[in-house]
């Protein structure tokens, strides 16, 4: 129970390695020491220094800055091991209970890890069963009779846990469900998460996409709603968009008078609109974010609407969402966005043009989206070059596009580049125009703007790898990206990718068996945050709405013709199918268990001679029940007392003869006559309603 | 006795200190799961608020069939340890009852009172245990047995769970047998106002052989007999070899409570000391004359004439 508790802390990846192994150590010295304990586990002086030392670290630790939870997570994690270490006698079992408890209470807080369910699982059997022993040894020591309890460990009692450990989930999976969520938020201290965090920030210098492609920690988790995942190649979910540049870094402009960023009317919870409607078809994606420092959500392109558990929304100056407050917390929400791009030829008759917005002197062009920091002229030039003879803005832009895409190379670990006389993006423009996403959005962006372009650089994610267990998309800061996004006087703004596409995404390349294995645990931890985690009262509301739903489908389904049912049946959504075939599942091998138990069972009354078995029916009836735990010589001795002369001598060869053919000291033959012998005598005494024995 | 019965509970709860402590707890996360609005400790909290809900219907699966029966002494002595035998039956089919308290009940004028105590670890499906406690009555006179308070801290031990169960019995409290003075078997005590009728003999023809029977004194064994027989036998000396003793009561009613007890006691004690002995005893009071004779039912009847008498109630008859 202690070790589980523990690992519920472990799997936090909160507390320092030495506090673990500390851990290890007392875990294995209490167990290795359990029946002579050294002096120390038994000196009070000890384990008070012990506790002193204890509690001195957790004042360090809560003085250092570290959040009240984990300096209680050290507390609790160190004093169940000197709970453990304790072999003082009358030691109560109740608090190493209660410090595995509350070990398990700050885990809760601190993480939403997959780890966590199976350790609970396995704590609440083992807290069960621990509880029970130990109530069960109380007694018995009160009754002075400590050692009855060993007799107590039997098949039954560990049946009993099992049966109380399932009752307890399946009656704690009903309270969950109807428990209100609330979140009154009287007392909001740190909670200790967003601790893993992607790097997304207002300002971000040049090459720092590649140090986050590095990292293959998970960032999104993308649904479609309508079970159509867009393809690889076409799966982008903008971050932040950048429109100040100065050939090292990338920043969100600032502008006085203007607030840098803006809170968008609606409540999350019922949508908020973030554009006009328009004709164009929709698609819907539900998303996963893991924490993101900024709070920033990451968006398809063109998205029209979102929804999700959150009351504000900002958006600033370049169209980038933030959740204020939200960054340390892995948020679920709901987008709805175009499904497609402007064509081609809609965008040949389109004008690039800065967008207007509102400034304190009336609607202006956004010039800032061709500003420029100085450049080497040889840029200029090569732009010129580029886009020579292409007559619309957009074959302008396609042509950057297209040359930057054929003419670089991708690598995520590009050599040094720029120098005092030259910045970065001069060096790779003017060099090998070898280098990540980074390099050439921001080239295009150059390019781009020294023809008048309207454009900036944004950030975010793209590719990702299709999870076919979980039916969603992965996308982890592996899948970091950055484009470009080019404006247009009516399609607005629109998307351009120059960077090679070949090595940059995932998708293409071969899972390994540890990778797949790796989906199957991510589709499991998904379904953990979807189902439990992230479980809120929109989620209460429709689960007992689809309880009520199916209760009632199924009343009006066995009402109605076969016909009917069988298309209720075909019209049933994919979860509910899903759910009934676990169900069937989980009770198939439920039954192919007790099958397997039961004839386990019989395997082992086959070894009981038919005779044997008779002349015990025929006591039973009697009254006569051998036990368990009564040996055949005991049950024997105890029915000759029962019944003298020829019935008891007669049930004494039997199990003589039973012993010796069990034994395999001699061969199976007839005992019938001792058999009959036995019926009459017992036939004779009336032995009925006799207490059992053995 | 009948209307508090109906008033009772079918269970009663009682916290113990460690469910106090799980109480406090299961508060402390419902409050931390409300403020945050974390889930997993609305999973914690669910769990424990679960295995409060097992706790109790584990108990009651401890409680539910239970039966009890109970054996008591033929005999009871006041202010002397009386063994009473329960047997307690569980009548589930499946279940075994774990961890059983049982308290018996006596009905007093000043409410129910435990008369003793016994536990059960375990009580297997359908099968029986037999338990029993010591019951040491203070003092004299009919008492009735109210049943039993049957309890247990099972599963657990975060709280005691506990029912009732209804098993009326009257029974006689004899009183206190006494240690008589050296001598005393062949002379009258002073204090009581008892006089021998005749000399001290036992006899020596045994008249026949019964029954060892509980209360019996081991000295009225005829051990070769019993050794023949293979079983406690015990030698009847009625009849003409016996001598005759009559112990003689009196209790003016302005006699002070403490001697009427005492007095009470010593005639008992003589009682048994001189039928044990073998003599024919008769007991003569104010009002009341029992003639001089032998046997356990001659003995139950002076006893349970002793174990009710009142001074008032001798002089006033008288």
């Amino acid at each position: 129970m202690s070790l589980v508790a523990s690992g519920t802390l472990w799997a936090t990846q909160q507390l320092p390695p030495w506090i673990i192994a500390v851990q290890c150590l007392i875990f294995g010295v209490s167990f290795a020491t359990r029946h002579d304990p050294p002096a120390f586990r038994k000196s009070a002086i000890w384990l008070n220094v012990f506790m002193a030392g204890i509690t001195a670290l957790t004042i360090r630790s809560a003085l250092d800055g570290n959040p009240a939870v984990i300096s209680l997570a050290y507390f609790s994690a160190l004093s169940q091991g000197l709970q453990l270490l304790d072999a003082r006698p009358r030691k109560s079992e109740f608090v190493l209970v209660t410090l595995a408890l509350f070990q398990v209470i700050l885990a809760s807080n601190l993480t939403d890890s997959i780890l966590f369910p199976p350790l609970l699982l396995v704590f609440l059997a083992t807290v069960t069963w621990t509880l029970l022993l130990h109530t069960l040894a109380m007694e018995a020591t009160e009754a002075g009779d400590p050692a009855a309890v060993d007799a107590l460990i039997t098949p039954e009692l560990r049946r009993m846990t099992i049966v109380a450990t399932a009752g307890c989930l399946v009656l704690a999976a009903v309270l969950f469900v109807l428990f209100p969520r609330l979140e009154t938020k009287m007392f909001r201290a740190g909670s200790g998460r967003g601790l893993a965090l992607s790097g997304f920030s207002d300002r971000v210098a040049l090459g720092e996409v590649g140090k986050i492609r590095m990292d293959h920690s998970l960032v999104l988790r993308v649904e479609g709603l309508d079970d159509e995942l867009p393809s690889p190649e076409n799966a982008y979910w903008r971050g932040l968009a950048f429109d100040e540049f100065d050939g090292r870094n990338w920043s969100i402009s600032r502008a006085e008078n203007i607030a840098t960023r803006r809170a968008l009317s609606g409540v999350g919870r019922f949508g908020i609109e973030l554009r006009p409607r328009d004709e164009s078809i929709l698609v819907a994606q539900r998303i996963i974010r893991e924490p993101v420092t900024a709070g920033v959500l990451f968006v398809p392109n063109r998205v029209q609407r979102i929804e999700g558990s959150f009351q504000r929304l900002e958006r600033d100056r370049n169209g980038g969402l933030y959740l204020p407050g939200r960054g340390d917390e892995r948020i679920r929400y709901t987008i709805w966005a175009s499904a497609s791009q402007p064509s081609a030829e809609m965008l040949r008759r389109d004008r690039a043009r800065p967008p207007m917005e509102s400034s304190p002197g009336g609607k202006r062009p956004a010039l800032r989206y061709l500003q420029l920091s100085e450049l080497d002229p040889r840029v200029a030039a090569l732009a010129a070059r580029i886009v020579e003879g292409a007559e619309t803005d957009f074959d302008r832009v396609w042509r950057i596009q297209q040359s930057l895409r054929q003419n670089g190379r991708y690598t995520d670990s590009p050599p040094e580049l720029g120098d005092e006389m030259r910045t970065p993006i001069e060096a790779f423009l003017l060099g090998e125009l070898e280098g990540h996403c980074e390099y050439f959005a921001s080239a295009m962006v150059t390019l781009a703007r020294s023809q008048g372009l309207p454009s900036r650089l944004v950030n975010g994610f793209a590719g990702g790898v299709q999870n076919r267990l979980g039916g969603f998309i992965e996308v982890t800061q592996a899948d970091a990206h950055a484009w470009v996004e080019v404006h247009f006087e009516r399609a607005g703004w629109v998307r351009f990718d120059p960077t090679p596409a070949d090595l940059r995404l995932r998708a293409n390349q071969p899972l390994s068996l540890w990778a797949q294995l790796g989906q199957l645990g991510s589709a499991a931890e998904l379904w953990w945050f979807r189902r439990v985690v992230d479980f809120d009262s929109v989620d209460q509301v429709s689960a007992l709405r689809g309880l009520w739903l199916s209760w009632t489908r199924s009343r009006s389904a066995s009402a109605s013709s076969s016909n009917q049912r069988a298309r209720t049946r075909g019209s049933s959504d994919p979860t509910t199918r899903n759910a009934i075939l676990l169900l069937s599942g989980a009770l198939a091998l439920l039954a192919i268990c007790v099958v397997r138990w039961r004839r386990g069972r019989n395997i082992l009354d086959s070894k009981v001679p038919a005779y044997y078995r008779s002349a015990l029916g025929l006591l039973a009836r009697r009254g006569l029940v051998r036990t368990e735990t009564a040996s055949a010589h005991d049950f024997a001795r105890a029915v000759g007392e029962r019944l003298p002369g020829v019935g008891g001598d007669a049930f004494d060869e039997i199990t003589d003869r039973y012993l010796a053919e069990r034994f395999g000291q001699a061969e199976p033959s007839g005992i019938e006559t001792q058999l009959a012998a036995l019926e009459n005598a017992v036939n004779r005494m009336g032995l009925r309603n006799q207490p059992h024995i053995g | 006795m009948r209307k508090r019965s109906r008033l009772r509970p079918p269970r009663a709860l009682q916290a113990t200190r460690a469910g106090w402590c799980f109480i406090a707890i299961i508060i402390g996360v419902g409050f931390a799961a409300l403020n945050t609005g974390n889930n997993l400790l609305y999973l914690v909290l669910a769990l424990m608020l679960a295995f409060l809900v097992l706790s109790g219907l584990l108990s009651e699966t401890s409680l539910r069939g239970i039966r009890i029966e109970r054996s008591l002494p033929r005999e009871i002595f006041a202010a002397s340890p009386n063994r009473v035998v329960l047997c307690v039956h569980n009548g589930q089919r499946r279940n075994s009852s774990f961890a059983i308290t049982i308290e018996d009940r006596l009905d007093t004028a000043s409410g129910l009172e435990v008369a003793g105590r016994t536990f059960v670890l375990r009580v297997g499906a359908g099968s029986s245990e037999h338990r029993s406690y010591l019951f040491e009555p203070a003092r004299r006179g009919e008492i009735e047995f109210d049943g039993f308070r049957v309890s247990t801290r099972f599963p657990f031990g975060l709280f005691v769970k506990s029912r009732e169960l209804d098993l009326p019995a009257r029974a006689i409290v004899y009183p206190a047998v006494v240690r008589l003075p050296p001598g005393a078997e062949a002379v009258a005590s002073a204090t009581t106002d008892e006089e021998p009728s005749g000399a001290s003999n036992q006899g020596d023809e045994i008249a026949g052989l019964r029954e060892f029977e509980p209360g019996d004194s081991l000295l009225r064994v005829h051990w070769r007999s019993s050794a023949r027989a293979g079983r406690l036998l015990v030698g009847e000396r009625e009849g003409i070899a016996a001598a005759e003793f009559e112990v003689q009561l009196r209790l003016p009613p302005d006699t002070p409570e403490t001697l009427v007890e005492e007095r009470v006691a010593v005639a008992a004690s003589q009682v048994v000391t001189h039928l044990e002995l073998g003599r024919r005893v008769g007991l003569r009071s104010r009002t009341t004359l029992f003639a001089p004779a032998t046997g356990f039912a001659h003995r139950s009847e002076l006893l349970c004439f002793l174990a009710r008498v009142a001074p008032d109630s001798s002089e006033d008859a008288a």
